[in-house]
């Protein structure tokens, strides 16, 4: 069984509808308070990426009841100019700066699993997993 | 009612965070806090955050920068009431927050501000 | 916390109750949860009313402080069906907390209104009502935990007990005595645990003995380091005790960086420099 709930991202309300979004997700998982911070920080991080440098993307939020285990999956995609050097992206010192990218390793270590798929023009996805 | 409000006692600005902080509002409250700053003879400032339910990097980075343009004008700020699933996130992110102090509450905010010399709160 | 400031505030809340009530009303339209449609006006306000009412019932004697006094049971009460009924409509347990919360900057407001030309008494007043409120979303948040969420999830919870108690040694003081190996799930719990009790205890200093951990390399030291960190983001400073020869060897040859932690060798020195910190004092008396 799976739910899933997508969250059009355009502007910075619809970033804090995400972030309820993936709350309420995470809550009724059975996810703790300190997991359900993390995940909702981590979507907060992926859907103001979208609309700082994409301007336009979507987040969709799952869960993963299906199976032995239970999670959340979390895929932030976007059509924006994507990020040309991952690599460097996802170096610590990088986050700091306030270029693209920003807060994308922490955002990998608050999580499970941590994808991400982009090229200098060809759109962002970033697809994040906790696991109960 | 898109602004935050400023308590003042004496020289010193209480500011509670209780909402969703819109990147709007966040500015603006930026804004105010600097403006108020100016116009008083503030010397400290407590930025009371245990109602705030999420710190991401963008909010971290307001309140970052609006301790360290409060330092600028003489004013030190401390960071009260975080609650401890932030901070585990905070750390686990490697989000510093830069020029701010942390206490647990508001009276030993308070205090801490006094204990630096900044302000004057027990001495009348 | 009685006295003047206790009263001023508990004054405050039964002369201008009507306003007050007002304000937060107003005050609470714009905290987006309550706008998600889970929760009538009307029963909004019904509940603001209600807790007003008990709140300025309880703070009338000027208590502001010790929750487990008569005068605070039907508040206590009302905070526990609160909880439990905020649950039921699907809010969370910080969402709950928030909409206590929200109470403090009207309170602030109506105070600054009342004694914003006696500083004195307004920053006595601030501090108590606000404490006060610490408190009262504790309660919040203890009720949910009693029910089913917490930091640390009930499961958990007796586990984490046995395994890594946090004792508070003193007012002021926690114990963390870490025995046997730190890996990234213990970590996680020592971390929780931890903070929670700051929390609970109001604790300013915790001491972090490693004296029963038998090996410590960059992966522990870091989360330790780690745990020390948040202990900082709530204004707890931490004191690193029980580095023995060998650990701090191999601390040095691993090029850990423990520039800004506190260490000593023993707990004893780290409870005796966390009282030299907080300025108490141990004598003995005569007789």
């Amino acid at each position: 069984m799976e739910k899933i709930k997508e969250v059009v991202i355009e502007s910075s309300e619809n970033v804090i509808l995400a972030r309820q979004v993936a709350r309420e997700m995470a809550r009724e998982l059975g996810f703790g308070l300190a997991d359900q911070t993390r995940i909702t920080t981590a979507v907060s991080e992926l859907s103001r990426n979208i609309y700082l440098y994409a301007g336009t993307g979507r987040v969709v939020v799952r869960a993963m009841s299906g199976g032995v285990r239970k999670g959340m999956e979390v895929v932030a995609e976007d059509r924006g100019p994507g990020i040309p050097d991952i690599e460097m992206a996802m170096q610590d010192g990088y986050s700091t700066s306030r270029g693209l990218g920003q807060g994308l390793p922490g955002t990998k270590r608050l999580m499970d699993e941590f994808e991400i798929k982009s090229g200098a023009g060809a759109g962002t996805t970033v697809t994040i997993r906790k696991w109960l | 009612m898109d602004r935050v409000p400023i308590l003042r006692i004496g020289d010193t600005l209480i500011l509670t965070l209780q909402m969703e902080l819109h990147d709007r509002v966040a500015l603006r409250f930026q804004e105010d806090v600097l403006k108020e700053i100016h116009a008083t003879t503030a010397r400290g400032l407590v930025i009371d955050v245990s109602a705030v339910e999420l710190v991401d990097s963008f909010m971290g980075r307001v309140l970052s920068d609006t301790a360290t343009m409060a330092r600028t004008m003489g004013v030190e700020t401390v960071l009260v009431g975080i609650q401890p699933a932030i901070a585990i996130t905070l750390q686990e992110m490697g989000l510093e927050l830069r020029g701010v102090h942390f206490a647990l509450n508001l009276e030993k905010g308070l205090t801490l501000l006094r204990n630096m010399g900044e302000t004057a709160y027990g001495e009348n | 916390m009685t006295g003047k400031g206790a009263l001023n505030v508990s004054e405050l809340l039964i002369k201008r109750e009507r306003e007050i009530m007002d304000d937060w009303t107003k005050a609470q339209a714009d905290i987006p949860a309550f706008k998600k449609g889970l929760i009538t006006e009307k029963q909004l306000k019904d509940d603001s009313a209600r807790f007003l009412k008990v709140l300025a019932g309880a703070a009338a004697g000027g208590n502001l402080e010790d929750l487990t006094a008569p005068e605070y049971d039907d508040v206590n009460r009302f905070l526990a069906n609160l909880a439990a009924s905020r649950a039921a409509q699907g809010f969370s347990p910080s969402e709950t907390a928030t909409y206590i919360f929200s109470l403090k900057n009207t309170v602030f407001r109506f105070l600054q209104d009342e004694f914003g030309n006696r500083p004195g008494e307004l920053l006595k007043a601030a501090i108590d009502f606000s404490g006060l409120m610490d408190k009262l979303g504790l309660v919040v948040f203890e009720t949910y935990v009693k029910g089913r969420e917490g930091v640390i999830g009930e499961q958990q919870r007796s586990m984490l007990e046995l395994s890594t108690p946090v004792i508070q040694i003193w007012e002021e003081i926690l114990v963390s005595p870490l025995i046997g190996t730190i890996d990234s799930a213990r970590a996680r719990q020592i971390m929780e645990s931890l903070l929670e009790m700051i929390v609970a205890t109001k604790s300013s200093i915790v001491i972090m003995d490693i004296t029963g951990v038998p090996a410590v390399d960059t992966e522990v030291a870091n989360r330790l380091l780690r745990t020390m960190q948040a202990a900082k983001l709530m204004g707890a400073e931490s004191i690193l005790t029980g580095i023995g020869p060998q650990i701090s060897q191999t601390i040095v040859h691993l090029g850990v960086d423990l520039s800004g932690v506190i260490t000593r060798a023993s707990l004893r020195d780290g409870l005796d420099l966390a009282f030299r910190k907080l300025r108490f004092k141990v004598t003995r008396s005569e007789g």
